[in-house]
Formats: structure tokens, sequence, C-alpha cells
């Protein structure tokens, strides 16, 4: 398993300097900043657009539900990276790093935890919305195993994490009922929601 | 927080564009809305990425995750009341078709702006705020939890 985990790293991360575009847009997408980013832009919209009143309550419901679990998975993969104490790619082999060098621990990523966390929560009440992001959250999961950041074990994790956090979010969701919708309707007398 | 700040912006006109929510475009043109949504959130991308290096370790003067979310959510909040502000005062004059329905939340801006709509909205809630608030928050769900904590103050009492 380390072995496969190993090749397919060498194998992207070879590819590094290879194709000029394909580094110049790996430059934008490996970034802390403009996937995460954009998909809770994404979910800034999503909790406008609903077309009537119960529309918008299951997505603004998904929006609160998104961000929770998003708080979940990196909560987890934080857990996890101290108890296992994976160190980075570059430190044990010899890579091309064409980002900065993180300092903390390798195992699980995650950004793409909290990526894949709020794309599963989106695809319960969008599917297509639901599958853009799971694919912006693979591009994000490619573009850290390219630089050499992360294994593809760890961007694995990472996105099933993400995944699998939705259960303690719908879990933690009916328990703390009434106060999420509680929150709706206020927002809701202030014109928000 | 300023990439944020604007791209937030553009956000919120182009799902303002989907939901034709007129009382929220800064511009009187939905379809201009729409396009200069497009291109503010475009336009604040390419000026963050390519102003500076933005793959900078929290280590040697970037962000960590914590001040990222943060910045988020200032920026997000900042870009929302200017949006609320600037639509407001160019939407000063939309004309209220709807006058006397029963539209609350975020319906009411189809038709008026934002400053309008929660004006009309302090007016129900001073006009008799009991019953104001015990409309909005009836027949909520209510989890077990919940249900337990209520009768175990009840019988407390």
């Amino acid at each position: 398993m380390l072995n496969l985990d190993e090749k397919i790293l060498f194998a992207l991360n070879n590819l590094n300097g290879k194709y000029r575009s394909l580094d110049a847009i790996i430059a934008w997408t490996v970034s802390d900043y403009l996937i995460p980013v954009c998909l809770c832009l994404a979910l800034i919209c999503v909790w406008l657009v609903g077309h009537n009143k119960t529309t918008r309550y299951s997505y603004q419901l998904g929006v609160f539900s998104a961000l929770t679990a998003m708080a979940i998975s990196s909560g987890i993969a934080q857990l996890l990276s101290g108890l296992i104490e994976r160190p980075r790619p570059f430190v044990t082999h010899d890579l091309i790093v064409v980002f900065y060098k993180p300092t903390d621990f390798s195992f699980p990523a995650n950004s793409v935890a909290a990526c894949f966390a709020i794309a599963a929560v989106v695809s319960t009440f969008n599917k297509k919305l639901g599958l853009s992001m799971f694919v912006m959250g693979g591009i994000l999961a490619f573009s850290r195993v390219y630089v050499g950041v992360h294994y593809p074990s760890d961007v694995l994790m990472g996105a099933i994490i993400g995944i699998l956090s939705i259960i303690p979010v719908y879990i933690l969701l009916k328990l703390t009922e009434p106060m999420p919708t509680c929150f709706i309707k206020v927002a809701r007398i202030l014109r928000l929601a | 927080m300023v990439f944020v700040c604007f791209s937030t912006i553009g956000a919120i006109q182009i799902a303002a564009h989907i939901a034709n929510l007129r009382g929220l475009l800064i511009l009187r043109r939905p379809i201009a809305s729409l396009l200069l949504g497009i291109g503010i959130l475009t336009g604040s991308i390419f000026w963050f990425f390519l102003s500076e290096n933005r793959n900078i370790n929290d280590t040697a003067g970037g962000l960590d995750a914590n001040s990222q979310a943060l910045g988020f959510f200032l920026g997000a909040l900042i870009g929302t009341i200017l949006t609320i502000v600037i639509s407001s005062i160019i939407n000063l004059d939309l004309k209220i078709s709807n006058m006397g329905k029963n539209i609350d939340g975020l319906d009411s801006l189809r038709e008026q702006n934002y400053y309008l709509a929660i004006k009309g909205e302090y007016s129900l809630f001073r006009g008799n705020w009991r019953d104001y608030l015990s409309k909005q928050f009836t027949g909520l769900p209510k989890s077990i939890i919940y249900q337990l904590v209520t009768t175990i103050i009840v019988k407390l009492r």
C-alpha cells in the first residue's frame, strides 16, 4: 500500500516542470485560498437562491450543515494528524516542491477534508452543485500531491473524513433543534433568509 | 479580507439575479448586475493572485487556518453590509407592488430594497411584539434533548 502511495506521488510530482500551463494552473488551485474560498462563496449563493420558502429553508439548513461538517472534519483531521504524526513527503523523499513547505504533519489532508465535507453536504440537496464541488475538491487533492506536500493516501483519507462527517452533522442537527431553525427564523425576520 | 469582501459582493449579485431579488441588486438592470457580479468576482480573484505571491507558509507571514476563517467571516460580513447599503441607496424608489400581502424574509426583497423591508418588519414588531414573536416562533421542530430539558425545567418549577 505504501509502495503504491509512493509510486503515485512520484509519478505526479515528476510532472512538475514538464508542462508549463499545468504548472501555472496548479500554482493557483493548490493555494489555501482559491478552492476553499470559492466553495464558501458558493455557500453564500446557496443561502440566497431558493425560489420559494420551503426550498430556501432546506438550502439554508444545508449551508448550516455544510459549515458544521467543515468544522467537524477539520477537527477530526487535526486530531488524527497529531496522533499519527506522519512527516510530509518532501521531508522523507527527494521531491520537487513548488509550494511553500508546511511545517505541520501530512496525514490526513485537512483542506481536502474540509472541501469534501462541504461537497458531501451540498450533494444531499443539490446533486449538480455537489458534484461540481466534489470535482473542485478533487482538483485540490490532485494539486496537493502534484506539488509534493501530501501523499495520495493523505488526500484520500481527507476525502473520506470529509464525506463521513455528514453523519455526525445530521445527528447533531437533529439533536440541536430548534436552534438551527430558530437561527434561520431570526435571519428571516432580519430579511436575510 | 479585501478579496473576500469584493468576491462576496460579486457572489451576492449573481445569487440575487438568479433568485430575482431586485432589492439586492446594485445596478437597476438585472442583467447588468449579473455581469457586474461576475466581473467583480473574477476581477477580485485575478487581482488577489496576480498582485503578489499568496502561497506563503503561516510561519513566514502567511495566514494560519484560524486567521483564514476569521478573515473570511469578516470579509463576507463587510461585503454583505456594503451590498445592503449600496443596493438600498440605488433602489430607494423601487415600487412596492405587493403591499399588504404577507411576504417575509428574502421574498420581500423582490419588490423593495432592504431598508424599506426591515423598516416594515420593525413597524410590525413595534405594533404588538408579543403576538409578533409568538407567531414567528411557534411550530418549530423540537429535538429529544430540547423536550427533555424543557420537561425537567417545568418539573423543577
